[in-house]
């Protein structure tokens, strides 16, 4: 069964010629690693957006377990149910990344020391260590920050991961290490995870691959 | 979450958070201490404001004096009665804040009343002086009182042509009045009894005339007058005493130059009030002594007994008869509209005071005067009231208009006939007792000469006893009013003048040296106005640059927390509160410096607004004033960081988080 799906989804930026997603409908399940690829401008990031409720398309509907997502509080929505990854990683400058990591689960009313606990538990599920977790994200590497934006999305606990590029600003290590981190959440823990890139070598990793392409979206394997 | 999130911020930031609070710290010292001194210019200002008052009355012009040949108009037009067409276009106007048709009269009670009022000045004016048997002094001085009026009337009506108020110089020895007292103990004392004639001084007819050789040296010999003195009649002194010191004017120096011991001149006396006048003689018992004489059913003259001790004052008590009037009465229709009360001066002790809707017989009595002769607020009290006793008694009618001397005209001595030809006669009225007033300056000795005698009864306009039907004149004194603010005496000029000029009237405003201040005043609002706007400038320019500084320049941190679901309430807290933290420690430390760079902000005011009124205003800078511009600094940040973040966070993230891309 679906667990996020997008019905007839149009959306158009002001002052655009064109939708940047144009009519699009799909199921994304759970388990699944997703890949949506496309070139720069063909509306893929804009389709993640929709999917995390960052904005509600000019037409059609997202559903999340089968109901519309306008219907709901949009910020629930997204605390709860939906976890994010950038490509610029979009950590807070001036956290470390340990509070980086309790940020999304105090925001959901965990305990201080609670938070951090688990916090620390995710943070060295991606291979950062406690030395690494005082740094502030300027003191880390792409890879390391990445990974430190993982174990932020995965902190709210929602089972839709949503990532953007992860892998832009990383070596093919790190590449390697990130996308293997997001098929395990999708195969061992069930994890929905779609992942928007433009990098062939990252999709093929995946489970199905969408092609976006002027605002359409076509399943391509 | 959200405070310790922004003071996590805040605080690894060191050099941002540093610089922002050294920006917002000296903006906030110096709007703080511009404001403050600017409201604090404003309150003095107007503080200082709060002694000018501007107000006046209506006086006749030259014009329309043919019509009231009863006044002597050709010397005294400012007398001529006003019309009501007159008062009702100043009352009109809408420059004028009250206005009071006011009349003062001379009534009386019973004589148990007023011993037991006037025995403390009786008994400190007896005190230590010696005891001169009245019947002999009495007979002794009126005749001489009366043979001195008879000759300055005839001599100046021979020299004008027509009745003008003056008197020719009598000086005589009393020692040679007093030979013939046998109880008269006049060892060790030098009286002299003095008339000093003050005639018409601008008129050059009275110069020119051959019987006058010198003004000021005109002297009769009296002598002769002490044979007339007849034993047994009655007889009544008035005490009265002014130091001659306190005369400003020339004729004291004369004076002076002839005589080699203290002396009163009771030309001048005439013009003062009895009690007032009995309190400089107290101060100074055994310097000063004088009586005045009135015979029985006379009208009152001018003369005077100097003495080296006070003396007679038991006599006045005694003698006081049924002409001469014990209690002041003044009608009015808005007491609290007199200037006194208006001060603070006078007030209600006790009651009400009255008001313009009072009517009938009802009254305000002084305080002590009611304590001493065991009356309360709601007792009734017997009054005989009259409508022009106080004009034979020599007082001048408006000598309390209820504005600033100023507005009278220079008039040394005058006698006014008007009132007496009516022929009106005293009647008996009760009045309830409705309210106390009472004299904030309690000692007498301290009191001004402006200040209503104890013996003053207030009652309402409409209980003047005029005879229905009889026209009754408006004197210029009985109508005063004053202006909303002392600046307006210029407008209400210019509104009114040619409407009274028609009427063959003018308009008399004093505003106490107002306009000659205002421009001088208003520089300093100005100047003050300038210097706060100056800093408001400024402190809006910083307040903008900190908003920008954590809240514009962290977008992107409000972008993502929007996109991981932070509400928009949350975010806006999680920018906000390092903001106000950071301000708010500004904001303290630069009212703290504020109230050292201004401490003597105040003092500079007040002594330049003393320097420029005169008077002395006080300035200082209030700590809760320069709490409130704190205050208000801080709801200034709010309202710019309100409305740096309702720009964001109207937006949806999506759009947020590409805006930061």
């Amino acid at each position: 069964m679906a667990v996020i799906s997008l019905k007839n989804v149009t959306y158009s930026y002001k002052g655009a010629a064109k939708p940047a997603v144009n009519s699009v409908s799909c199921d994304f399940e759970a388990g699944t690693l997703y890949a949506v690829v496309g070139p720069s401008g063909s509306g893929k990031s804009t389709l993640l957006a929709l999917l995390a409720g960052l904005d509600l398309p000019d037409e059609g509907e997202v559903l999340f377990g089968g109901e519309s997502i306008a219907a709901h509080d949009l910020d629930l929505y997204r605390r709860e149910y939906i976890s994010m990854i950038f490509q610029a990683f979009r950590l807070f400058p001036l956290l470390t990344a340990l509070e980086n990591v309790c940020y999304p689960l105090e925001l959901v009313g965990v305990k201080s020391a609670e938070a951090k606990r688990r916090a620390r538990e995710l943070l060295a599920s991606v291979g950062i260590t406690e030395e690494e977790m005082r740094r502030f994200p300027a003191n880390l590497s792409g890879g390391q920050q990445q990974r430190v934006a993982i174990a932020r999305a995965l902190a709210s606990g929602a089972k839709v991961i949503l990532a953007d590029e992860p892998t832009g600003n990383l070596d093919v290590e790190n590449t390697q290490t990130v996308i293997d981190i997001l098929a395990s959440l999708a195969d061992e823990q069930d994890y929905c995870v779609i992942v928007v890139t433009h990098d062939a070598e990252v999709a093929d990793m995946t489970d199905v691959v969408y092609r976006m392409k002027d605002g359409v979206l076509t399943r391509e394997r | 979450m959200e405070a310790k999130f922004s003071l996590r911020v805040l605080l690894r930031s060191p050099i941002k958070t540093f610089v922002t609070f050294l920006l917002l710290t000296a903006v906030s010292a110096a709007f703080v201490g511009r404001g403050a001194e600017f409201v604090t210019t404003l309150r003095a200002v107007g503080s200082a404001e709060g002694y000018y008052e501007a107000g006046g009355t209506v006086r006749a012009t030259q014009e329309n004096y043919e019509s009231y040949e009863l006044y002597s108009p050709e010397f005294f037009p400012e007398f001529m009665p006003l019309t009501q067409e007159a008062v009702d276009a100043v009352r009109s106007s809408k420059y004028v804040e009250r206005s009071e048709i006011r009349r003062t009269a001379g009534g009386r009670t019973s004589d148990e009343y007023f011993d037991v009022v006037e025995q403390p000045l009786y008994e400190a004016a007896t005190n230590g002086s010696g005891e001169l048997l009245g019947d002999d002094l009495r007979g002794c001085a009126a005749a001489l009182i009366a043979s001195c009026t008879d000759v300055s009337r005839e001599t100046v009506k021979h020299l004008n042509g027509v009745e003008t108020p003056g008197h020719l110089d009598a000086e005589i020895r009393v020692e040679e009045l007093v030979a013939g007292m046998p109880q008269w103990n006049g060892e060790g004392r030098e009286l002299v009894l003095k008339s000093f004639a003050r005639g018409w001084k601008e008129s050059e007819t009275w110069f020119s005339d051959p019987e006058v050789s010198e003004w000021g040296k005109y002297s009769v010999d009296n002598s002769a007058i002490v044979d007339q003195i007849v034993p047994g009649h009655r007889y009544f002194l008035v005490v009265e005493a002014e130091s001659i010191g306190q005369r400003p004017a020339s004729d004291e120096r004369k004076l002076s130059t002839k005589v080699d011991y203290p002396l009163i001149d009771l030309t001048r006396l005439e013009e003062e009030h009895g009690t007032d006048d009995w309190r400089a003689a107290l101060a100074d018992p055994e310097k000063y002594g004088l009586v005045r004489f009135k015979g029985d059913n006379s009208y009152p003259s001018t003369r005077d007994i100097k003495d080296k001790q006070l003396v007679s004052v038991e006599t006045y008590m005694e003698r006081l008869n049924f002409n001469a009037h014990t209690q002041e009465l003044v009608y009015t229709g808005d007491m609290a509209g007199l200037v006194r009360f208006r001060d603070g001066k006078e007030y209600i002790a006790e009651g009400r005071a009255l008001e313009p809707s009072d009517s009938g017989n009802v009254c305000v009595v002084n305080a002590l005067w009611a304590q001493q002769n065991g009356f309360a607020v709601g007792d009734s009290v017997e009054f005989t009231v009259s409508a022009d006793t106080m004009m034979h008694s020599g007082k001048l009618f408006a000598r309390r208009l209820p504005v600033v001397d100023g507005y009278m005209p220079d008039i040394a001595f005058l006698e006014i006939q008007a009132y007496s030809d009516l022929g009106l006669e005293p009647v008996k009225e009760t009045f309830e007792i409705v309210g106390l007033w009472a004299d904030s300056i309690t000692s007498l000795r301290e009191r001004d000469p402006y200040a209503y005698p104890i013996n003053t009864v207030f009652l309402p306009e409409d209980a003047y006893p005029w005879p229905d039907g009889a026209e009754q004149p408006l004197m210029p004194s009985t109508f005063s009013f004053t202006l909303k603010h002392p600046g307006d005496a210029e407008k209400i000029e210019s509104e009114l003048s040619q409407t009274l000029a028609e009427l063959g009237y003018g308009l008399a405003i004093d505003d106490m040296g107002y306009a000659e201040t205002r421009h001088s005043l208003e520089m300093m609002k100005t100047s003050a106005l300038v210097g706060f706007a100056a800093m408001s400038g400024a402190l809006m320019l910083a307040l903008a640059v900190a908003v920008y500084l954590f809240i514009t320049r962290r977008k992107q941190d409000y972008a993502v927390m929007r996109a991981m679901g932070t509400s928009v309430r949350r975010a806006n807290m999680s920018l906000l509160t390092g903001l106000l933290i950071l301000a708010a420690a500004a904001v303290c430390v630069g009212c703290a410096a504020a109230t050292v760079i201004t401490r003597d902000a105040g003092a500079e005011l007040a002594a330049r607004l003393t320097e420029i009124t005169g008077e002395d205003v006080r300035a200082t800078l209030s700590y809760p004033t320069v709490c409130a511009f704190g205050a208000g600094e801080i709801v200034l940040l709010m309202l710019f960081a309100a409305l740096g973040l309702r720009r964001v966070g109207r937006k949806p993230p999506l759009e947020l988080l590409q805006g930061e891309k």
